[in-house]
């Protein structure tokens, strides 16, 4: 909820420049590094949801599609012993059938891509359920654009004891809305709460998933980052601190994650 | 503290037993016309140079000579001087007013007079400039301003464009300590920094110290900015206003009691939110933005020795957006003072302060209003001395002590409780520093200003204070009651400036500080928001501290019609303070684990060349200068630019004046970009792009350059009218005049990059292209001005 009053600002101060402004492409010249491997991987307790995705970055004027990378050795490592390896199913995509995430369980992540060893290491906090979601309409557009806005109200516990970090990932028929919720439980902790969703498109009778996650602190401020990284508001920028060793850049998180879905109502149906 | 009052003890007896046969010369020197007090005017002695004194900050002098026969010479720029012959064989107050020098009087002789204080001063790295040319001076929306003159001075550097904060010699706007008749002001800007707070109808005087401040400054490392109101006509009511295109000022001034007391209102209030109608965007059409100042003075002397003065400042700057979101900001300052005169050597000033500063953001739909408030609330008192002990020493001391209370930020949250109300607990700290000064003139050409300053710091209880190990995670919660100390810090601050005076037109001065600084700034974002955060040192933060010393070559031309300086320095900080990449700052109990601590250094060489006489007057600047910081935590433990590193700064000022009613201004100004982070590539994480950033401000925003010109026209200030009694035509002048100003910012109309950022292409949306932000094009404006 903090990075919303952020944002609020930020917008509200952009707003002053309405007067006299204006904005122009221009040419830069810069510096361009050496393409990295980047690891995004996830394990999760819900069943077929844990996959890595290793891609490579691109130089930033490019207009090349991200090249994904299909001869990497990936495994899965339980403190037990047990090492799952993860196969290429899609075009840069590793997963394994057999393989559900534990609440409680310190997961061990190992790459090997071209010479290049990446190791990482993340707990699985304990699953919070989502309690509802509401769907929330305004007719003229919560900027008051005239347009008629769907939100979302994800109601959720917080336990009161220990830290807990939240990711929320909407999907809209399958596919991820674009924007990283993430939040500490500063603000609620130990109370039921809701999260604010807005500013994404929705149409009625468009089925949506709200998927949160609990995550650990490392992940957490890695998505804060993240999130935080194309306003101009922010503090410095610069890039999150990966919980990943090697030479890699990206994160890997063990997510206990619940989903639930709503049906968008038709227009009929509000009052 | 024994050796303290053992040399008060000493410096009485002193007095007491004064050399049999010299007296004092004392009293005030004032401007003729409104009873304002002249602070930096001088007495000097026709035929015997080297022998003076000037006026303290309440325009009070002392002089101490043996018995003879003198001409004693008062003068003051601007002024016409005057001179007394005197037999001195006893001690003499004189009350001195000096007349404005005004067209009429331009063809009279003037005698010669501190023209060359510049050489002489003992005060060197200081940035003056005279409300004359604040108000001449074009600059933004034609809204005169102090800021955004000081900034056109060498070593000073705007926070970027339109912004009114500043930095001065590598420091950050946090280090800058902005005094407003003593009072400290905390966020000194309207508007994001637009527009300063300082509305110059109510200010008499605006010194800048850029280094080398004498030990009865203290708390902030980089720079001292001491601004003085005006007390008020004394003589009879003036008024004087504007009426401008965004904004409207007023200023009222009367006596209370003729020459003897005297009060001053201000008021300015802007009303940008007229423009906003205009918008298509209903959202916008009801946004209001404003912002009003309301400055307050009344002073009165009682008998002699004694003089009270009561100062006030309000100002808040508003900003609405229908009913989801307010968001208001201000500070509210309150003086009050004693002047006491004990004898014609030792004056003293005695003042009690109030300073609140306060913001407050309303957010959210009606069930779910949000409310978060911080304020910061200070108490302080001071007590000064300054005893004039002869005519080559000068001793100042004194004491001071601030009460902070700091509420970093509580949050209500109205029916629901969606969320927990929170209250960040509030901070309380005792700041105190005792300092002691002599200004001393060794010979002829040699004198020195040297102290020293003792400052001492508790951060005091109530409150559950935190401990935080590197990695920034608690490892401790103790609670204290209240005036329980937690920690405290001491510092003993060295202050030295020298003067070696080569001849009438030449000087060198050299000088070294050393400083510290308990109250620190988190900055929110990368430019100063309202928001940000005071926060005290603490058992998890250090004071910062910083060392500088410099040096300066003065030179005058022409009869002191040109003025030249070329001064150099270098600056080390320690203890400074920046945050972890993923720290949150906003309403955050445990922000100190947030934090982390390094170094910085700062060198650089100005040039400044002035032009003060004739119909052409005016200044070329030109600073070349580096500013680096140093943090384990950012950029590889490697030295980075800081973000106010520009090497190159350069503004050049012109004033001419065509004819008595007539003058035309222009400034144009030029620096080398920012330091700033790009992005050198990007990647995928959920399918958006990320930007991959280079190391921390390894790239330069494009280079800044802007022409400002202006015109003053004045209506006619004299009208014909019989002389009664010899019944010839004389000029009398009007009681009202008035004078229209026109002004054009940035008038060759460039794009100044104000931010860069990434954006995907419209073409083509896999494509990011870089994207400039100017805020300003060619801006005119008018305003109208009158005075009666």
């Amino acid at each position: 909820m903090r990075s919303l009053f952020t944002y609020k600002i930020g917008a509200i101060i952009s707003l002053l420049f309405v007067f006299a402004s204006c904005e122009k492409i221009i040419e830069l010249d810069l510096n361009h590094t050496e393409d990295k491997l980047v690891v995004e991987a996830i394990v999760s307790n819900l069943n077929k949801q844990s996959v890595v995705r290793l891609s490579k970055s691109n130089p930033l004027f490019s207009a090349e599609p991200y090249q994904n990378l299909n001869n990497a050795n990936v495994r899965m490592k339980t403190p037990e012993g047990d090492a799952y390896p993860f196969h290429k199913i899609e075009d840069g995509v590793y997963r394994n059938e057999d393989f559900i995430g534990k609440e409680g369980v310190e997961y061990q992540l190992e790459i090997d891509w071209e010479g290049i060893t990446v190791n990482s290491v993340s707990n699985m906090p304990q699953v919070v359920l989502i309690d509802s979601i509401e769907v929330v309409v305004s007719e003229r557009g919560f900027m008051r654009n005239d347009e008629i806005a769907y939100a979302l109200k994800v109601h959720f516990s917080d336990p009161i004891d220990d830290a807990n970090y939240y990711r929320i990932d909407v999907f809209n028929n399958d596919s991820l809305y674009e924007g990283f919720i993430v939040s500490d439980d500063l603000f609620f902790n130990g109370i039921p709460t809701f999260q604010f969703i807005m500013g994404y498109e929705m149409q009625p009778l468009d089925t949506i998933c709200v998927q949160l996650s609990s995550i650990d602190e490392a992940n957490y401020s890695y998505m804060l980052v993240l999130s935080q990284s194309d306003s101009p508001f922010i503090i410095a920028p610069g890039n999150p601190i990966s919980n990943l060793t090697g030479n890699a850049i990206g994160y890997f998180g063990a997510y206990a994650q619940d989903r639930k879905y709503i049906v968008i109502p038709s227009f009929d149906y509000i009052n | 503290m024994r050796y303290f009052l053992l040399l008060f003890g000493l410096l009485s007896f002193h007095l007491l037993f004064a050399q049999s046969n010299s007296y004092i010369i004392s009293g005030a020197i004032k401007d003729a016309q409104t009873g304002e007090d002249l602070p930096g005017a001088t007495l000097s002695l026709l035929n015997k140079s080297g022998i003076g004194a000037s006026t303290n900050a309440y325009g009070f002098y002392s002089l101490e000579l043996l018995e003879g026969k003198y001409t004693l010479i008062y003068s003051y720029i601007g002024y016409k001087a005057q001179s007394i012959n005197l037999n001195v064989n006893t001690n003499t107050v004189f009350n001195i007013e000096l007349k404005p020098i005004t067209e009429q009087l331009s063809e009279i002789e003037i005698i010669a007079e501190r023209e060359d204080k510049n050489i002489r001063a003992n005060e060197m790295t200081v940035a003056s400039v005279s409300i004359k040319e604040i108000e001449s001076i074009p600059v933004l929306f034609g809204e005169r301003d102090v800021f955004k003159t000081l900034q056109l001075m060498p070593g000073v550097k705007s926070a970027g464009e339109g912004s009114s904060g500043f930095y001065v010699r590598g420091g950050s706007s946090d280090q800058n300590l902005i005094l407003l008749d003593e009072a400290p002001v905390y966020n000194a800007s309207h508007m994001m920094g637009f527009f300063s707070i300082f509305n110059s109808d109510a200010l008499r005087d605006v010194k800048l110290y850029k280094g080398g401040m004498g030990a009865e400054f203290g708390g902030r490392l980089s720079s001292v900015l001491d601004i003085k109101m005006k007390e008020g006509n004394a003589k009879r009511l003036s008024v004087n206003g504007g009426i401008g295109l965004i904004s409207s000022r007023l200023t009222i001034e009367s006596p209370i009691v003729k020459d003897k007391g005297s009060f001053i209102v201000s008021g300015r209030r802007t009303y940008a939110d007229l423009f906003t109608v205009f918008s298509n965007e209903e959202a916008i059409q009801n946004a209001q933005l404003y912002f009003y100042d309301l400055n307050a003075k009344g002073n009165l002397r009682i008998g002699d020795k004694d003089r009270l003065f009561v100062s006030g400042y309000f100002g808040r700057d508003k900003f609405g957006f229908d009913e989801h979101f307010g968001f208001d900001w201000g500070n509210i300052t309150a003086t009050t003072r004693w002047n006491h005169i004990f004898n014609p050597k030792l004056f003293s000033n005695t003042s009690f302060i109030y300073s609140k500063y306060s913001y407050q953001i309303l957010a959210g739909p009606k069930d779910g209003r949000v409310e978060i408030g911080s304020h910061i609330i200070d108490y302080n008192l001071k007590h000064d001395y300054q005893f004039y002990h002869n005519d080559h020493s000068t001793w100042k001391f004194g004491i001071n002590a601030i009460h902070h209370t700091m509420n970093p930020g509580d949050l209500n949250s109205a029916e629901n409780e969606l969320f927990n109300s929170l209250d960040v607990e509030k901070r309380y700290a005792l700041e105190t520093a005792i300092y002691l000064t002599n200004e001393r003139k060794l010979s002829q050409s040699f004198s020195l200003n040297y102290g020293l300053r003792f400052s001492h710091f508790t951060q005091l209880g109530p409150g559950n204070i935190y401990s935080f190990n590197s990695s920034g995670d608690i490892i401790g919660t103790d609670v204290y009651d209240k005036w329980e100390k937690v920690i405290d810090y001491n510092g003993l601050e060295p202050r030295l400036n020298g003067t070696w005076i080569i001849n009438s037109v030449s000087s060198i001065k050299a000088f070294y500080s050393y400083t510290k600084q308990y109250m620190h700034l988190l900055s929110n974002s990368s430019s100063e928001s309202p928001t940000d955060i005071w926060l005290p040192s603490s058992n998890n933060v250090k004071p910062s501290s910083s060392s500088q010393f410099g040096f300066g070559y003065y030179r005058n031309f022409g009869q002191n019609t040109y003025e030249f300086s070329l001064e150099a320095y270098y600056k080390d900080m320690q203890d400074l303070i920046d945050y972890k990449i993923d720290a949150q700052v906003t309403l955050n109990p445990m922000v100190e684990g947030d934090l982390v601590f390094g170094e910085g250094r700062a060198y650089g060489m100005e040039l400044f060349f002035k032009k003060r006489k004739g119909r052409l007057t005016g200044w070329i600047g030109y600073t070349l200068s580096k500013t680096e910081r140093l943090f384990e935590e950012i950029n590889n433990f490697d030295w980075y630019p800081a973000k106010q590193d520009r090497t190159h700064d350069f503004s050049i000022v012109a004033m001419y004046q065509l004819n008595s009613r007539i003058q035309f201004s222009g400034t144009w100004v030029y620096y080398t970009g920012n330091a700033v982070t790009f992005p050198e590539g990007k990647y995928t994480i959920s399918s958006q792009d990320i930007l991959l950033y280079s190391d921390r401000n390894a790239y330069r925003m494009p280079d800044y350059h802007r022409m400002d010109i202006g015109l003053t026209l004045k209506n006619k200030e004299y009208k014909t009218v019989i002389d009664t009694e010899s019944g010839d035509f004389v000029q009398q002048r009007k009681r009202f005049r008035s004078s229209w100003n026109f002004s054009i910012y940035n008038a060759y109309n460039r794009e100044n990059a104000y931010s860069i950022t990434f954006e995907p292409s419209e073409s083509n949306s896999d494509v990011l292209q870089a994207v400039q932000l100017s805020l300003f094009k060619i801006i005119p404006s008018i305003t109208y001005n009158f005075n009666f």
